[in-house]
């Protein structure tokens, strides 16, 4: 049981760690020390995802969409490393260019969020009052329904397509965002610092992006990279069930879907290895996000 | 001569880490005997809070300890685990610094003075309710009755550790350790606070060892005072107030601004470290001496 | 109107199963999530590592992957349950939704464990608690009393909001077992451009989610003393 500890005292024992801790014989380089070993090892297995969908179109054994039906269903040979589809296209190269909509496409949805939810929060921690409490209800509105809703009514409207999912979710990831900077602008708006570049005769507008931006930037950051790891997630389901992208393009969330049907046709390596990359995609994003929210958080 | 309450001997405790080493306290020493009242004073950081968490062995994990602490003779750093238990809930007591931070906000202001009676001490609760009212009466809580049910949210800070005093009380330790009760509060609260205190310890000859940078309330209410200084105690007994011996000391007394004196800066201590390892260096070449004179 | 039935009468027969499918998922993430949490943050240790990895895989996995996995390994493979559809009423539906309850579960059940782990922890290092181990009460007590009692107010109000994730949750797990809930009809709907339909299942999820809002906050204030309805902490 570890329920001990000082409280009072604590403080002078915390600040006597802490600095302890921070002379160190630094011999670890400055990353490693921000992202510990999970976090390298995530960012490992992360960066080979996104070179793979960067430069699929040149490292790519076969075009996605080429059918060689004769090894369609076959398990991994000499000619397709992954195996064959359904249709015979190349495992491998469907999971190079997969890997570009399920990357591309959730970074689009978590830059918007991140952008329009980052202004209209700090529209509503410099303006307070009426504006506040305005835009406070709509997200919270916003916030009771699950991001992924939105993308299906989007996709109801307009059809099923990238771009509309993509819109769609970013409406629905906003009120994550606006919530966590609002809260952190509003405790920077109280600073100090802030009154003194207002009384030098700075506009509202300048000291929100000038002042208080850069300080709740690392907040910001961790909230969008935690927010990618579930953007992802939402993407592919709203692809395996068939109101994303279409076939042929290749996406994992739809390859999951049509390795599901082969599955049951006997060949599960389609649906397993689309499963494991969106799985890897999405936990080393999420280790990497954790790491970053715990360090901004041991900076205040 | 009966051998005293409380004895801490030789205290050393020190924070390691894997690259440093903090050494916070430097070798306490104190004895309290039964009913009396000591007063620990020293600047923010001199280390005691650190040694009363230490009397009750709630150091943080870091902390590695030598020395020992010893309460009517049975040494506390030795104790099991068990024997801690019933030493905390039976012998000793504390009263901390922030009530608002130390009292469990979802429980009743009631389930918090009973809580300790009924589990530890086998006390039926509406007997443990009616002692609570009457102790809540005697330090000037009204409303007793009503206090019970309400929560510590709904209570004043003054208020709230009025009732964490009257928690201690109730289980009438014999020991109390009272971390600066009244720096959280203004400065009418204080003294009413202390004399309540006071008051009610010397009726039911419990000893107090009062945590406090106030120099004038600890004279007041304790026999004795002990002045502490990065970690150590410099200079303790009755005459401290009133006839202080070690430099520290006086510039402590010294540093008081009267309301009769008309200043044009306020004193600053000049006393540091550097002062300091001298004092102790001179002290131990005294001690060296007299030792060999005895010889 | 594509099936030439009333709306409401279609929503109807399908409620019965996203509901009860939704209820078994909130038991399971109740009981699994809280409880590896607890285990985590109370044993601490190699325990702690391991719920914490398995926490962050649980996490990382999309519900409609762990679907198709377990259909491949229990109802293909092993055979122990049915791959599809939601049976006949009673025991036999609870059988058939136990594998969709699951896949639906681990997610959210993963961030459940999570939150539990990090508010007992959050809690033990509080005040309070120290003046509960300063009175000598025995660990069993301070833990009941002073950790777990206030770790409640978050832990539970992360899991009456889980329950509105699961609901969206549901959309996907549905489509993957083939059940017939509201969320395939949802799906199919949207498909077939069935507009009727469509605006009826959103309504209705819309108004859940912010139902269930409001009873967690609700639910708040009877936990919390001090939050009281009506105000705004």
């Amino acid at each position: 049981m570890t329920a001990s500890g000082t409280a009072a005292a604590a403080d002078t024992t915390a600040i006597a760690l802490r600095r302890a801790a921070a002379q160190d014989p630094g011999r670890l380089t400055l990353l490693s020390r921000k992202l510990g070993v999970s976090g390298l090892i995530a960012s490992a297995v992360l960066a080979v995802f996104v070179l793979s969908a960067a430069l699929a179109p040149w490292i790519a054994p076969y075009d996605p969409d080429f059918p060689d039906l004769l090894s369609a269903l076959s398990g991994p040979t000499s000619q397709h490393l992954l195996g064959a589809d359904a249709l015979g296209r190349d495992l491998l190269s469907r999971l190079m260019y997969g890997a570009r909509i399920t990357l591309l496409g959730p970074t689009l949805v978590i830059l918007i969020a991140t952008v329009v939810g980052t202004l209209l929060a700090l529209v509503a921690a410099w303006n307070r009052g009426r504006v506040d409490t305005v835009i406070s209800w709509v997200l919270d509105v916003l916030f009771a329904v699950p991001g992924i809703v939105f993308a299906l009514i989007a996709v109801a409207i307009f059809g099923p397509n990238l771009p509309t999912v993509v819109v769609g979710l970013s409406i629905g990831y906003i009120p994550y965002v606006a919530r966590v900077v609002r809260g952190a602008a509003l405790r920077e708006r109280g600073m100090p610092y802030v009154q003194a570049a207002w009384l030098q005769g700075q506009s509202g507008i300048g000291i929100s992006l000038k002042q208080i931006l850069p300080n709740v930037q690392p907040i910001v950051v961790a909230q969008a990279v935690s927010s990618l790891g579930f953007a992802v997630i939402d993407l592919a389901a709203v692809s395996f069930l068939g109101l994303g992208v279409q076939p042929p393009t290749a996406d994992l969330g739809l390859m999951v879907k049509s390795g599901f049907d082969s599955m049951l046709r006997g060949q599960a390596l389609e649906a397993v290895a689309a499963g494991l990359a969106i799985v890897l995609v999405v936990w080393s994003i999420t280790v990497i996000g954790d790491r970053l929210a715990s360090n901004a958080r041991s900076i205040r | 001569m009966s051998a005293p309450l409380l004895e801490i001997e030789d205290l050393h405790a020190s924070l390691v880490t894997r690259y440093r080493r903090l050494d916070l306290l430097n070798g306490v020493s104190l004895t309290l005997d039964r009913g009396e009242a000591l007063g620990l004073v020293g600047e923010s950081g001199s280390g005691k809070s650190l040694t009363t968490r230490a009397v009750m062995r709630m150091l943080a994990k870091g902390f590695q300890t030598s020395g020992d602490i010893r309460f009517e003779g049975t040494s506390v750093l030795g104790m099991n685990r068990e024997q801690l238990r019933r030493y905390r809930a039976k012998d000793v007591g504390i009263i901390f610094q922030d009530p608002r931070a130390h009292v469990n906000p979802v429980h009743t202001v009631g389930d918090f003075l009973t809580e300790a009676l009924v589990r530890e001490h086998g006390v039926k609760l509406d007997e443990a309710e009616r002692r609570a009212v009457q102790l809540l009466d005697e330090v000037g809580v009204r409303h007793a009755e009503r206090r019970l049910r309400q929560y510590p949210h709904e209570l004043s800070g003054g208020l709230l550790q009025r009732v964490m005093i009257a928690s201690v009380l109730l289980v009438e330790p014999k020991l109390i350790l009272a971390d600066e009760p009244t720096t959280a509060l203004d400065v009418t609260a204080q003294s009413d606070v202390m004399a309540i205190l006071d008051e009610q310890r010397k009726a039911r000859g419990l000893s107090l060892l009062f945590i406090t940078h106030d120099l004038e309330l600890a004279n007041a209410c304790c026999d004795r005072l002990a002045v502490m200084y990065a970690g150590e105690i410099v200079e303790q007994g009755a005459h401290v107030y009133d006839a202080p011996t070690h430099p520290y000391t006086k510039e402590l007394l010294g540093a008081r601004p009267s309301i009769d004196e008309r200043l044009d800066r306020l004193p600053v201590l000049e006393y540091n470290l550097e002062l300091h390892n001298e004092w102790k260096a001179r002290e131990l070449q005294e001690r060296e001496l007299k030792g060999r004179a005895r010889a | 109107m594509v099936y030439r039935q009333p709306v409401a009468d279609l929503i109807g027969g399908r409620i019965g199963t996203t509901v009860a499918l939704i209820a078994l998922a909130t038991i399971i993430i109740a009981v699994v999530g809280i409880g590896l949490g607890l285990v985590a943050s109370l044993k601490g240790g190699w325990a702690d590592q391991v719920v914490t990895t398995i926490a962050t895989l649980g996490l990382a996995t999309p519900a409609f992957v762990i679907g198709v996995a377990l259909i491949s390994v229990f109802a293909v493979g092993l055979g122990w349950f049915p791959t599809n559809g939601s049976g006949s009423g009673g025991l036999d539906t609870l059988f058939h939704l136990t594998l969709p309850a699951i896949a639906l579960a681990v997610a959210s059940a993963a961030y459940q464990a999570r939150i539990t782990r990090a508010s007992v922890l959050e809690e033990e290092g509080r005040e309070h608690v120290q003046t509960a181990v300063a009175r000598g009460l025995r660990s069993g007590i301070v833990v009941r009393r002073h950790i777990l009692r206030n770790a409640l107010i978050p832990i539970t109000t992360v899991l009456g909001l889980t329950v509105a994730t699961l609901i969206a949750g549901a959309v996907v797990v549905e489509n993957v077992f083939a059940l017939d809930g509201l969320g395939s009809l949802l799906v199919r709907a949207i498909l077939q451009r069935d507009f009727a339909v469509v605006q009826a299942v959103i309504l209705i999820l819309v108004v859940a989610f912010v139902v269930i809002n409001a009873i967690v906050d609700f639910l708040y204030t009877i936990i919390d003393p001090r939050i009281k309805l009506g105000s705004k902490q």
